[in-house]
């Protein structure tokens, strides 16, 4: 290779080298405008309205609330966001916070209100159906309360027919225990183990839970002791993992019941203690009654009448304040 | 090797050009900003000395009629545990700074941000030199004006439960009446009955009536005696609550209008503030560390 065509290869691979280095800045560049306008491309995005953002601001603040177990704050911001939403007319917004309202009230066993409520939500014809699905599961739950077992029938089929989605597990395990309220044990077996299947597919570890417990139950029914307590055990773990006071004293007093029916006493006595620290601890007066009343009952049932009179003793100082 | 394509003929010249030009342009935008925050401004330092340094910070801002004149420069305890400010105030305003000025710590509106406001001295009098000392003086907010009608109200309070008071002057007054009003019922009684036989026994009457004027004498100076220190006690108290009455009229009327514009003003702030709020929360990536809000329905639990 000569002098000559050395320097021409210098130059050119420089020039090579130049060329490339502009090239690249030059997509670089064109690279970031596309970014960027790829931004401001397109339809604006909608923003929702004043009154919308504080509705849904209202429905949050209530849904935390609702967390929080502070069922009077909950109800007063879904007041606040059934108001704008009347306002504005937001006809599923306005099922929604009546149908959350009525759950409320439910909870608190104003079956009454929670009823009005659910029928009014019911009586509007251009809701969703996912709303009109909750609504209906609502009204079947206010049913079973009511110990109606056929209606609560029809409005749970209603639901279940109307929409599915995630919480069809729940939906089930409600129509597991109309059929066990009905003493159709089979089937509300059948039911609780597709609904336990549903709530693990959707991963509702409370429901699941609620699965569980409603097995236990029916296995307890049908005299199988190792069955029932095994489930009952398993719901137990899933509440303590969701930290939830008033499913744990509910699977306890199901377990010192299983117990006492079978003749474990001291079993019993245990669980039902449990079951009194949980709901006293967790401020729950009523469900600590209960397990007093329990705890006496099962004393009681050992020959402990001494005891039994004491924790009688102790449910009337309590039930005092 | 020399080279020959005219693009990169004297390539390290235009690069040091550039460079240069750009070296220029970074000098002449850092002059320029330090020449707008007023970095080449001359200043001077005066300070002042408080009892307690709740209020104030560094980078203060100091104000003269609502024009930014200087900020806080420092702040430190001297030898009595008292807490000396040092503000940093630029030349130019020096002139309006007089021996007599005030320095006042106040806020900008009412719960505002919270600044030093330098008043404007006497143009008779000399300025305060670089490291003089100027006058402080804390200005009257909210709670020196409720700290002020706290006085007033124990006050109403102390005399409400000096009316009450069972065992007070007033009260036992009033009793005192009530006793003698009962009294100078019997002494009519006692009067008429003596009118009744005045016919049958007209010595008995004048001995009967001198003792009865002697009663009344009696209780009538006695009801005198007492109601003159009670009327006295009564009248204090009386001008007391005037008084009283006076100065809560006077805060009130001077606090009253403040309050609506004050709440406003909260409440502006407030909505300001949640907007704010509302905007972080949407950008990224503060929006992946907030938990998304449940919107919809809250799912009845199939136990409850």
């Amino acid at each position: 290779m000569n002098r000559q065509s050395l320097k021409f290869n210098v130059q050119s691979s420089k020039l090579k080298n130049f060329l490339n280095f502009q090239f690249l800045i030059l997509l670089f560049t064109i690279y970031c405008l596309l970014f960027t306008l790829s931004g401001c491309g397109g339809a604006p995005a909608q923003k929702p309205s004043n009154a919308h953002i504080m509705a849904s601001e209202y429905s949050q603040k209530a849904a935390k609330a609702v967390e929080k177990g502070d069922n009077e704050k909950a109800l007063s911001y879904y007041m606040e966001a059934l108001k704008i939403n009347r306002s504005i007319e937001n006809t599923e917004g306005i099922a929604v916070n009546l149908i959350n309202m009525a759950a409320i009230y439910q909870k608190k066993g104003d079956i009454l209100k929670a009823r009005e409520l659910i029928e009014i939500a019911l009586s509007m014809p251009d809701i969703s159906a996912e709303a009109r699905s909750e609504a209906a599961y609502e009204q079947a739950k206010i049913y079973l309360k009511e110990k109606d077992t056929v209606k609560a029938k029809e409005w749970i089929d209603k639901s279940l027919s109307l929409y599915k989605g995630p919480l069809e597990g729940a939906r089930l395990n409600l129509t597991g225990r109309i059929a066990f309220a009905e003493g159709k044990y089979d089937e509300a077996l059948a039911t609780a183990d597709t609904a336990l299947k549903r709530n693990r597919e959707n991963k509702q570890k409370t429901e699941e839970a609620n699965s569980l417990r409603l097995v236990a139950e029916i296995k307890a029914q049908k005299g199988d002791y190792k069955g029932s307590r095994e489930f009952y055990l398993r719901a137990l773990d899933i509440d303590k993992e969701l930290g939830n006071s008033r499913k744990i004293a509910m699977n306890l007093r199901g377990l010192g019941a299983l117990s006492l029916n079978n003749g474990y006493f001291q079993d019993a006595i245990n669980f039902y203690m449990r079951a009194y620290e949980v709901s006293k601890n967790a401020g729950d007066t009523e469900d600590a009654l209960k397990a007093l009343e329990l705890l006496s009952d099962a004393y009681k049932k050992s020959g402990n009448e001494k005891k039994a009179e004491e924790v009688l003793k102790e449910k009337n100082d309590l039930k005092k304040k | 090797m020399r080279e020959t394509d005219p693009r990169f003929m004297n390539l390290k010249g235009k690069v040091g050009l550039f460079f240069i030009v750009a070296v220029i342009g970074i000098i002449t935008t850092v002059v320029f900003i330090g020449i707008e925050r007023g970095i080449f401004t001359p200043r001077y330092k005066i300070s002042f000395t408080v009892d307690k340094g709740t209020g104030f910070f560094e980078g203060m801002p100091v104000k003269l009629s609502g024009f930014k004149i200087g900020k806080i420069d420092s702040l430190s305890l001297d030898e009595n545990a008292r807490v000396k400010v040092t503000l940093v105030i630029y030349k130019k305003y020096s002139k309006w700074i007089r021996q007599d000025s005030k320095a006042i710590l106040t806020k900008e509106g009412f719960i505002g941000e919270g600044i030093i406001d330098v008043t404007v001295g006497d143009m008779s009098k000399p300025a305060i030199e670089d490291g003089g000392v100027i006058q402080y003086e804390k200005a009257r907010g909210i709670d020196e004006l409720v700290a002020e009608m706290r006085p007033v109200i124990v006050e109403i309070k102390d005399i409400i439960s000096y009316i009450n008071d069972p065992q007070g002057d007033i009260k036992q007054t009033l009793a005192n009446l009530k006793t003698l009003s009962a009294g100078l019922n019997t002494t009519r009684e006692n009067a008429d009955n003596l009118i009744k036989n005045a016919d049958s026994s007209i010595s008995n009457l004048s001995s009967g009536a001198s003792k009865t004027l002697k009663n009344v004498d009696s209780l009538v100076t006695s009801m005198n005696e007492k109601m003159n220190p009670v009327m006295d006690k009564l009248n204090r108290t009386m001008d007391n609550a005037e008084k009283a009455t006076a100065s809560l009229k006077d805060a009130v009327e001077k606090t009253a209008p403040k309050v609506p514009p004050l709440v406003d003003k909260g409440e502006d702030t407030l909505s300001d503030t949640n907007e704010v709020i509302r905007s972080l929360k949407q950008m990224w990536p503060i929006r992946l560390f907030i938990e998304k809000p449940k919107d919809g329905l809250i799912h009845g639990d199939s136990y409850e």
